[in-house]
């Protein structure tokens, strides 16, 4: 029997909040979405037995963040992670995916590196700044605007005329 | 690329409703929905090997399985028997920088193989808990292969039993084409590693370098049972396509319907005698669905195969439903 620490009650509303991000940012993470559903399910059991409060929503919605992203990072470099090969020919999956709805976009996202994708995605969809990312991620706010510059640079983003100053 | 587009995108990444409340019933109910297997050997499983070493060697002897086989996938008597000449021991040995991979076991049916090998290091070298290798690939040299067609492997590995210097290792692969008797099969494993990542990425140490190109010759008896449906199915709310057959063994499950329009959409349920039912989908990664033109290409044939977690007895499953069409097994 599993030790509970937060009311169901409690936990369905923190999943209906951010069930999406934590999903998203393990997708992002792993490109694949059974082991994105494992991540989603693990972040929120660790978070129904943490007995840390917190001390508020953006406390908790960056702990999810920064649990998904280490629960994610754990499956990656996992041992024995799943491998899926082909023998003849580069496959055509024709089945539908997350991926097949802007398959241009999705190419060039995921054409990035790993440790690009989360700051980005933190940035410009989360709406964090670098400095916030960071700590997130506890990486340096250089390192991090380096890291999306680098990224923008790859996407070829028209974002100069949207973003803020702050990266 | 403009900020929308990218937010569009990444707003699509979202989980199905369905995905959510999945998960969440899960979280909720303590249950485990977790596709990603454990490595960790458990305690259960420990003391089983110790309480049944006897009967062990017992059952491998008289059905020729090797015994930590057995004490992985625990097998029933009438499993192992149904099994029995799916069941390989290619003795294959080689060596390399002082690293010996040796394959111990396979079982093989028409859609499935697992591979039982053990590495051994020098004593010099004290393996870590997460050691793994940096390239490892399964190649069959299926009917598909140079055919245009496509076939695919996926699968996974399981180290099943370990010490400071040997690793036991349990790989289990399935393939969208058929595999048959007399097939050549290729193992190549390539630098024992590890991985890092306590810093901003994700560093590789090689532990061993080492390259292993391992191939030998499968010959076995294909436990697979094949229903022939041929009937027209409502998959995807039309009735022009074809149920064409079922093919179950203990280890697999593979589904063939005629027509183009269908592949990720068939989403067989399994019903057991004793209630149980469960859906297999494209997002389970023991599935695979393969798509083949025919030969006059106005048409095709969509598949999927599926390798079950555990060695199914035949005999607990009472039907397979796709689409609309219930087919009973037993």
């Amino acid at each position: 029997m599993q030790t509970s620490w937060r009311a169901d009650e409690a936990i369905t509303q923190t999943y209906a909040r951010y069930a999406d991000m934590v999903y998203r940012i393990a997708y992002l993470m792993l490109q694949n979405s059974a082991e994105a559903e494992d991540i989603l399910q693990d972040v929120f059991i660790r978070l129904l037995r943490n007995p840390t409060p917190f001390h508020s929503e953006e406390h908790q919605k960056a702990w999810l963040i920064t649990t998904a992203k280490n629960a994610a990072r754990d499956l990656l470099k996992s041992a024995w992670r799943k491998k899926t090969t082909a023998i003849t020919q580069v496959p055509e999956p024709i089945y539908p995916d997350h991926t097949s709805m802007g398959s241009d976009v999705a190419a060039a996202v995921f054409g990035l590196g790993e440790k690009y994708r989360i700051p980005l995605y933190l940035y410009y969809y989360e709406g964090y700044k670098t400095e916030e990312i960071a700590k997130m991620l506890q990486i340096r706010p250089a390192t991090i605007r380096s890291r999306l510059h680098t990224a923008r640079k790859k996407l070829r983003l028209m974002l100069e005329e949207e973003e803020s100053s702050d990266a | 690329m403009r900020k929308s587009e990218l937010n569009q995108f990444l707003d699509s990444l979202a989980p199905t409703a369905a995905q959510k409340d999945k998960v969440l019933d899960a979280i909720l109910k303590g249950e485990q929905i977790m596709h990603t297997r454990k490595m960790k050997l458990s305690l259960a499983l420990v003391a089983t090997l110790v309480a049944s070493l006897v009967g062990l060697t017992a059952m491998a002897a008289a059905f020729g399985w090797h015994e930590k086989l057995i004490a992985y996938l625990s097998p029933t008597a009438t499993q192992m028997d149904v099994l029995g000449d799916a069941s390989n021991a290619p003795q294959v040995t080689a060596t390399d920088n002082g690293v010996t991979v040796s394959v111990l076991q396979t079982l093989t049916d028409q859609h499935g193989i697992y591979i039982l090998y053990d590495v051994t290091v020098p004593d010099s070298v004290t393996l870590p808990e997460d050691v793994t290798w940096e390239l490892s690939h399964l190649g069959m040299d299926t009917a598909a292969a140079g055919t245009g067609q496509v076939a695919m492997g996926s699968g996974g590995a399981d180290v099943i039993a370990r010490t400071d210097h040997t690793l036991t290792i349990l790989q289990r692969d399935i393939w969208t084409d058929a595999i048959t008797n007399d097939q050549k099969v290729s193992l190549t494993l390539q630098n024992l590693v590890r991985y890092d990542s306590t810093g901003d990425d994700i560093q590789q140490e090689v532990l061993v370098p080492c390259q292993f190109d391992l191939t030998w010759t499968l010959h076995y008896t294909d436990s697979t049972t094949t229903f022939d449906v041929n009937q027209p199915v409502d998959i995807t709310g039309s009735n022009h396509n074809v149920l064409t057959s079922i093919s179950l063994s203990p280890m697999t499950l593979w589904i063939t319907v005629t027509g183009d329009d269908v592949l990720g959409a068939i989403k067989p349920w399994i019903t057991y005698h004793n209630g149980e039912t469960f859906q297999i989908t494209q997002e389970d990664r023991s599935a695979s669905y393969l798509f083949l033109n025919d030969a006059d290409q106005t048409g095709g044939t969509c598949s999927i195969s599926y390798a079950f977690d555990r060695i199914t007895d035949l005999s607990e499953i009472a039907s397979i439903t796709v689409g609309n069409v219930v087919v009973p097994i037993s």
